[in-house]
């Protein structure tokens, strides 16, 4: 688990994940990557990922209200989440999907 | 003391306007809600939230802008025993695109409640500026319709652009100019600078753009004729097509005047093989003359002799074109 900040207990509900990519632009295979990394190692078997190429159909951008590219919504569990870029910082990652606690202090 | 109704009224009023011209200062929607979740007021950044103008607003149950699911949460954030101090949720607009918000309670009294909205689009307009400056997105959705490929996302194909043979402008749905390759500039004698950002339309003669309107309006892939003026003011004739592969329209340009050169020297090459296939039928028509000519003077020497020196002649001759033929086309 992260060292930097406290674990959350996860309830055992299935997360519903999307992942809205441009194709297989640069950004957008970090993110996949990224992205699979983070649901093996904390939320093994209990996650849906789904990945929408808004190349291939940009008029899905309006259901999350999607501006920049790539995106990440946590459909599931509520409250929806959004978390935009590649997903390179494993930390915010974590806090932003709210699978660890925000640290005190932290911003 | 205690004070009159309509004191009373007009103090809430004064209160409400006071509260409504800070409020119309910020950026984030507030609303003032009485106890029954009628509106009494909603500043101009809320109603634009909802597509409407703050009056039409007035007097309406708050809960009749929110989707029914989430209006029970909204509910309980009114309550004054509300733990809860801010929760997502979303409002629905005449328009009818759901649009995520974040609500809180500024403040809470007996006669009203004032909460604060902050669309998530807003902050999801931050968080995209902050991703794009540290380099973590590659691509922005424009109007919610279209996908626009930052530099990053699209070097290995303008690489690869650069080492066609065609010229091949990258543009936006509206026809601006966001790449153009190497041969294309060479092409048109124009840098790539000051290709992008222009409209290709402005690249062709004018009675030439309802073509390559025509073009881009019709099915992908078609291709037609049309002539593009370079940086000197010459005209280029050209074949362009328009792909369009993954959002990323392409048109891309084969110079016809290489063509035109090329089907002008096999024209030449044409009229010469033409002449030089007369030429050996005039020479094979004498020798085969002088072929009858030795059949018929069996024994008449001198008209031998002429029979043969024509042969012989006409043998020099096609032997001399053929030497030419194979100096000017040599073999591999």
């Amino acid at each position: 688990m992260n060292a930097k900040h406290p674990a959350v207990q996860i309830e055992a509900e299935v997360w519903r994940l999307r992942l809205y990519v441009a194709g297989q632009s640069p950004k957008s295979l970090t993110a996949i990557r990224n992205l699979r990394k983070v649901c093996e190692e904390h939320l093994a078997g209990r996650y849906e990922l789904e990945v929408i190429d808004l190349l291939t159909n940009p008029r899905l951008a309006k259901d999350h209200q999607i501006v920049a590219i790539p995106t990440l919504v946590r459909d599931l569990p509520n409250p929806i989440r959004k978390i935009i870029g590649d997903l390179s910082d494993a930390d915010r990652t974590l806090v932003g999907l709210d699978l660890v606690a925000k640290s005190v202090g932290s911003s | 003391m205690t004070p009159s109704p309509d004191a009373a009224t007009l103090d809430l009023r004064e209160a409400l306007s006071k509260a409504g011209e800070l409020l119309d200062k910020i950026r984030q929607g507030a609303v003032t809600v009485a106890p029954d979740g009628q509106i009494l007021f909603a500043n101009p950044a809320f109603a634009q939230l909802l597509g409407q103008r703050p009056e039409n607003l007035l007097h309406t149950p708050l809960e009749s802008w929110i989707v029914a699911e989430d209006q029970a949460r909204a509910r309980a954030l009114l309550s004054p025993a509300a733990g809860q101090p801010a929760l997502e949720i979303s409002l629905l607009p005449d328009a009818g695109q759901r649009l995520s918000v974040r609500v809180s309670v500024v403040s809470t009294s007996r006669e009203f409640t004032t909460l604060l909205f902050t669309g998530t689009h807003a902050e999801d307009a931050e968080a995209a500026l902050d991703a794009i400056r540290g380099g973590k997105v590659d691509a922005l959705v424009i109007d919610g319709r279209e996908v626009v490929l930052l530099e990053t996302a699209i070097t290995p194909y303008r690489e690869l652009m650069d080492h066609l043979r065609h010229g091949v402008l990258t543009v936006a749905g509206d026809g601006t100019v966001t790449y153009a390759n190497a041969r294309f500039c060479a092409l048109v004698e124009v840098p790539r600078r000051e290709l992008v950002g222009t409209r290709v339309l402005e690249l062709v003669p004018e009675a030439d753009r309802g073509k390559l309107a025509a073009l881009r309006a019709s099915r992908p892939n078609a291709h037609a004729d049309v002539r593009l003026r370079d940086g000197r003011g010459r005209i280029v004739p050209v074949q362009v097509s328009e792909f369009v592969h993954r959002g990323l329209h392409m048109l891309v340009f084969t110079d016809l005047s290489d063509r035109q050169r090329h089907l002008a020297s096999e024209e030449l090459s044409r009229k010469f093989l033409g002449l030089l296939a007369t030429e050996f039928q005039e020479m094979l028509g004498t020798i085969d003359e002088s072929v009858h000519e030795l059949e018929r003077a069996e024994h008449d020497a001198p008209a031998r002799r002429a029979a043969l020196e024509s042969i012989s002649q006409s043998t020099r001759l096609m032997g001399a074109l053929v030497e030419d033929l194979r100096r000017i086309n040599p073999p591999d």
